[in-house]
């Protein structure tokens, strides 16, 4: 059997949450302020980065039940975080005062600093799929003027994602029942290459049927959203609070200076 | 290969963004503009579902015992030409960011000129420049898999670059370049085997698909290189970058001391720049000017992309 596509959570599991009265136009824009904040915080900034984390537990509280996927798969890609930022505590380690009283080797300042930042930048944008159906997000990309050609593509990829990870998993389950073990790359080549052809024959029939419903090469909306007070309302706090908890906190939390 | 938002500084995030905003603004207006092309999106959607499922199967890689797996952008740019190529891999790195996790939001602007720009672009010029005029089924698919490693390589050195830039890492960029560069000349190995097998395979089963694709056309490559030495030099003037910079030159053992030696012309532009920008010059602000300046440098490039593809996009306005 094909290990890794067991390893791959299923695309609705992780994202397709349920229309919510929040436009999810208003829920990407805060999640860039966030990002945007947290990112923009020195190497050393520890602490002020702690506050951020309010916003995916807010989004989360949105649309029960959705905490627990959603810290599950950041749990599982942090090692990949942890493998960068494993070398700054042996790199440097001049003492920084990182309370008054509490001090550490800056190297360990920084990869915790790496780490938080990684919980708070993959942990908010999967709490955003989590609870917004991902065609409205894809949606309110277009709105935010991303070109058409690119969001259709992505919608198109995001309904033909499971039917082709499915044709790929019983092509390769058919394989393991003949040969067994691991395919080689003369095999997998194989199968990629008939994958591909597979794809484009059922590309090709997808697109016959939508010419003839009349297809025009766009993608129509049933409804066309607006932003409402109440999103201006929420994004205006997203972002006044995220960027502006980014000035003021340098000022009342100063980062870690080297201990003289 | 997915960069992560936590290991990038804003100044680095938002210059690539810049640039990568660019070539998907470019690719997405070369394919709106083919004749029919825009009622063929089901079929390029489909195909970038394809790239995602093949990024799945797992192989052995032949003589190291360890399994790798494919990346595809190369492989989609030879069948599909780098415009269509560049706009699936654009697709793909989004859905990655935003439903797996796989690699950053703010990140997506360097991922997609890793594995976009420089593997289905810069690839893809590889691939045509070895290729040369009517190749043979033999040249086209060793002229293939020789681009996908080239591309796969090339990436990972602008991994390292753009980690290096943020100075978020302490890791030096010498020894830091060693071991990426070391990992993905294996990895490449890997790529190139089963972009051969597959171009082999495909010319074999379909001649027809491999037949020649057009490119993103000369004035749109001359743009993106500018736009890149625009970006690169404004971006030298936020201070997270410049700060990066002087982290990585400080690592390779070029001090304050040394580094006059290294000065360039490139330098001296960039020192006059942030003089004559740095309205904020007091030290407690340097970090506000440092944003500020990366969110000028982005709107610079943003507006210079609008001001390219305003005519274009009257005619190819498409759906909300």
């Amino acid at each position: 059997m094909n290990s890794t596509l067991a390893k791959i959570p299923a695309p609705q599991a992780l994202a397709g949450g349920r229309d919510l009265s929040l436009d999810p136009l208003a829920g990407l824009l805060g999640l860039l302020a966030v990002i945007f904040s947290v990112v923009s915080f020195g190497k050393y900034d520890l602490l002020p980065l702690f506050p951020y984390f309010l916003f995916p537990f807010f989004l989360l509280r949105l649309v029960p039940g959705r905490a627990g996927p959603v810290a599950r798969r950041t749990l599982l890609l942090m090692p990949l975080a942890v493998l960068v930022g494993a070398a700054n505590p042996f790199l440097d380690t001049l003492p920084r005062t990182l309370l008054p009283g509490v001090v550490l080797p800056g190297g360990w300042i920084s990869f915790a600093g790496i780490l938080v930042r990684f919980l708070l930048c993959v942990g908010s944008a999967l709490a955003l799929t989590a609870v917004f159906p991902f065609a409205e997000l894809v949606r309110a990309t277009r709105r935010m003027g991303l070109p058409h050609p690119l969001t259709s593509v992505l919608l198109f990829l995001w309904r033909y994602l499971s039917l082709l990870l499915e044709e790929t998993n019983r092509m390769t389950r058919a394989r393991a029942a003949r040969a067994g073990g691991r395919p080689t790359w003369r095999s997998a080549a194989g199968i990629i290459g008939n994958l591909f052809l597979r794809t484009l024959e059922r590309a090709e029939r997808i697109h016959a049927s939508m010419l003839s419903r009349g297809f025009d090469g766009t993608l129509p909306a049933l409804d066309e959203r607006r932003m409402t007070m109440e999103d201006w309302a929420f994004l205006a706090l997203c972002a006044g609070a995220a960027l502006g908890w980014r000035l003021l906190a340098p000022g009342w939390i100063p980062a870690p200076e080297v201990l003289s | 290969m997915h960069m992560e938002d936590s290991l990038l500084s804003p100044g680095v995030a938002l210059t690539f963004l810049a640039v990568s905003a660019f070539a998907v603004g470019i690719s997405s207006k070369k394919v709106a503009s083919e004749e029919g092309e825009e009622s063929r999106l089901p079929l390029t959607g489909v195909l970038a579902a394809f790239v995602f499922a093949a990024q799945m199967v797992n192989f052995k890689i032949p003589g190291t015992g360890s399994s790798g797996h494919f990346v595809g952008s190369l492989l989609l740019a030879v069948l599909l030409g780098p415009a269509r190529a560049m706009i699936c891999m654009a697709a793909v790195l989004l859905l990655q960011a935003l439903v797996f996790g796989d690699g950053g939001v703010l990140a997506l602007g360097c991922n997609f000129f890793n594995m976009g720009l420089v593997g289905a672009l810069g690839g893809w010029w590889v691939y045509k420049l070895l290729a040369g005029k009517a190749p043979g089924p033999g040249r086209k698919s060793w002229s293939a898999a020789l681009a996908a490693w080239i591309s796969v390589v090339a990436g990972s050195v602008m991994v390292v670059v753009e980690t290096t830039l943020s100075g978020r890492v302490d890791l030096a960029f010498l020894p830091f370049l060693e071991l990426m560069v070391g990992i993905h000349c294996l990895i490449g190995i890997g790529e190139a085997l089963i972009t051969f097998g597959v171009v082999a395979f495909l010319s074999r089963a379909r001649p027809v698909l491999l037949e020649e694709s057009r490119g993103v056309g000369k004035l749109e490559i001359g743009l993106g290189i500018l736009t890149l030495v625009v970006g690169g030099l404004l971006s030298l003037y936020a201070s997270p970058l410049k700060d990066g910079l002087e982290h990585a030159l400080g690592k390779m053992g070029w001090s304050e001391g040394t580094a006059g030696k290294y000065e360039t012309w490139l330098h001296h532009l960039a020192a006059r720049i942030q003089q004559a920008l740095s309205f904020l010059p007091d030290y407690k602000w340097t970090s506000l000017s440092g944003i500020l300046g990366a969110a000028l440098t982005f709107l610079a490039v943003t507006g210079g992309l609008w001001l390219v593809l305003r005519k274009g996009r009257k005619k190819g306005e498409g759906p909300r």
